[in-house]
């Protein structure tokens, strides 16, 4: 609470001092003929959620975020490396994961008729609620990435035979989707 | 004046960078919020979520969203400095030949804010084929530009664009998990810093009798922090792969600059 504090008082007076100065910057790009395009480097990557921060190391993450998310072959093996090692998984649910989850890039299939997505719904066929995949606002991404690392999930879908080494202790965080959803664009929650 | 002005800009600065400093050290919690620390340097190119699904209002649509610059503290959202970061370039990557194991970028959408603060203008650029595939990029075809927390259409109103603050959607008890996994907590990963064992092997919130595992309440460390969303609604079409049929797409998100820092 009193980081979060300092940090809102910190704020309003970056705010105040901002507003003060003028509040603007320059433009970095400017459309110009005869200049050559500015060169744009990768320095972060996002798909889907919680596989880096779940699977890969911290000190690798900078690899993985500047890096194709089908070139990375860093990811790729700590998926495999972090379900047997940490998660103490077998080898079929390592293989499973790694071929689900690689390539790092999510899912969607744009000729299913699903009004609604779900995420990973490509990758079981539609059994986490939608054929569509891609990633509902609204979506526990991490009880179902949880179900699949430490639970039983992927045995239930047929994937793999059951290891009987789920961890009962780690397939719920326990918490719900505290925002809301709006029928507008954008379709999310006014800041708080 | 020119003095007092220059002053301004140095007192500026020194705060920015002691916000940041203090967002590294003591905010240092969260899913890919925060997950290097040159994002950690960056707020603003720090990609916390990716979102893809049907749009709401139109069946012939789909909505992609990136979340950038996390924790933003409940009541700062009108702050100046919470805006999309000027020196960045936001991308929306699509594969959209995936269907035969191609999954490199066939279709780029860009975004890119004129200036600092919450009275910049952003550019979209494409969707359109890359220039380049790969970590190196320049800006495909400028299609318009809107304001920062304003909805808009371009594209002869085919596309909705938001770039704004809004509420973090993302619900994690964050600070269990890094009890657990204190190797992802950045702050673990600081200058001077060694990363401790776990000192938890539960999550909270488990019913009584449940293997033993952690009863106590469980906490949505999100719950009270806003994040800066770009949000682009378009026809599915236009993601469509080249034979020009809707099939599987994937979908990742990315922040570049012309430094690499």
């Amino acid at each position: 609470m009193k980081s979060i504090l300092t940090g809102a008082v910190l704020g309003a007076v970056i705010a105040f001092v901002l507003t003060a100065c003028g509040g603007t910057g320059t433009l970095l790009n400017p459309p110009s003929a005869g200049v050559a395009p500015a060169q744009y480097q990768q320095i972060e990557l996002l798909s889907r959620p919680a596989v880096k921060e779940a699977f890969e190391m911290f000190d690798d993450h900078d690899i993985t975020n500047r890096t194709e998310p089908y070139n990375d072959s860093t990811l790729q093996s700590q998926i495999g490396s972090f379900t047997t090692t940490v998660a103490g998984r077998s080898n079929a649910n390592a293989s499973a994961l790694q071929s689900i989850l690689y390539p790092n890039e999510m899912k969607a299939d744009l000729s299913s008729t699903a009004t609604k997505a779900a995420y990973l719904g490509v990758e079981t066929g539609g059994a986490t609620g939608s054929t569509f995949g891609g990633r509902a606002l609204s979506d526990d991404v991490i009880d179902i990435s949880l179900g699949a690392i430490f639970g039983n999930t992927l045995s239930a879908l047929g994937v793999v035979p059951d290891d009987g080494k789920e961890s009962p202790c780690l397939t719920s965080d326990h918490v719900s989707f505290a925002s809301t959803t709006s029928s507008t664009f954008p379709y999310t929650q006014a800041p708080i | 004046m020119k003095v007092l002005r220059s002053f301004a800009t140095v007192v500026a600065t020194a705060l920015v960078a002691a916000t940041i400093t203090l967002y590294g050290l003591h905010f240092a919690r969260a899913s890919d919020h925060q997950d290097s620390p040159t994002v950690v340097a960056r707020p603003g190119a720090d990609i916390t979520d990716v979102f893809v699904y049907p749009a709401p209002d139109n069946a012939q649509n789909v909505v992609l969203t990136m979340d950038v610059y996390p924790l933003i503290p409940a009541g700062m959202a009108n702050t100046p400095a919470f805006s999309l970061d000027p020196a960045v370039l936001y991308q929306f990557k699509i594969a959209t030949n995936i269907a035969n194991n191609d999954y490199t970028e066939k279709q780029v959408i860009q975004f890119k804010a004129s200036a600092s603060g919450q009275n910049q203008s952003i550019t979209m650029y494409g969707p359109a084929a890359p220039n380049q595939v790969g970590t190196t990029n320049t800006t495909v075809k400028s299609n318009g530009t809107f304001t920062f927390n304003a909805p808009s259409k371009l594209l002869n109103g085919q596309v909705q664009v938001f770039a704004g603050v809004r509420r973090d959607p993302f619900f994690f008890d964050l600070a269990q998990f890094f009890k657990i996994i204190p190797d992802r907590n950045y702050s673990h990963h600081a200058p001077g810093q060694t990363v401790p064992p776990a000192t938890a092997t539960s999550f909270n919130g488990f019913p009584a009798n449940t293997n033993g595992c952690l009863t106590t309440a469980a906490t949505d460390f999100l719950a009270s922090f806003n994040v800066i969303q770009i949000d682009v609604e378009l026809p599915k079409t236009m993601l469509a792969s080249s034979s020009g049929a809707l099939g599987k797409i994937g979908v990742w998100a990315t922040a570049s600059t012309t430094t690499g820092s």
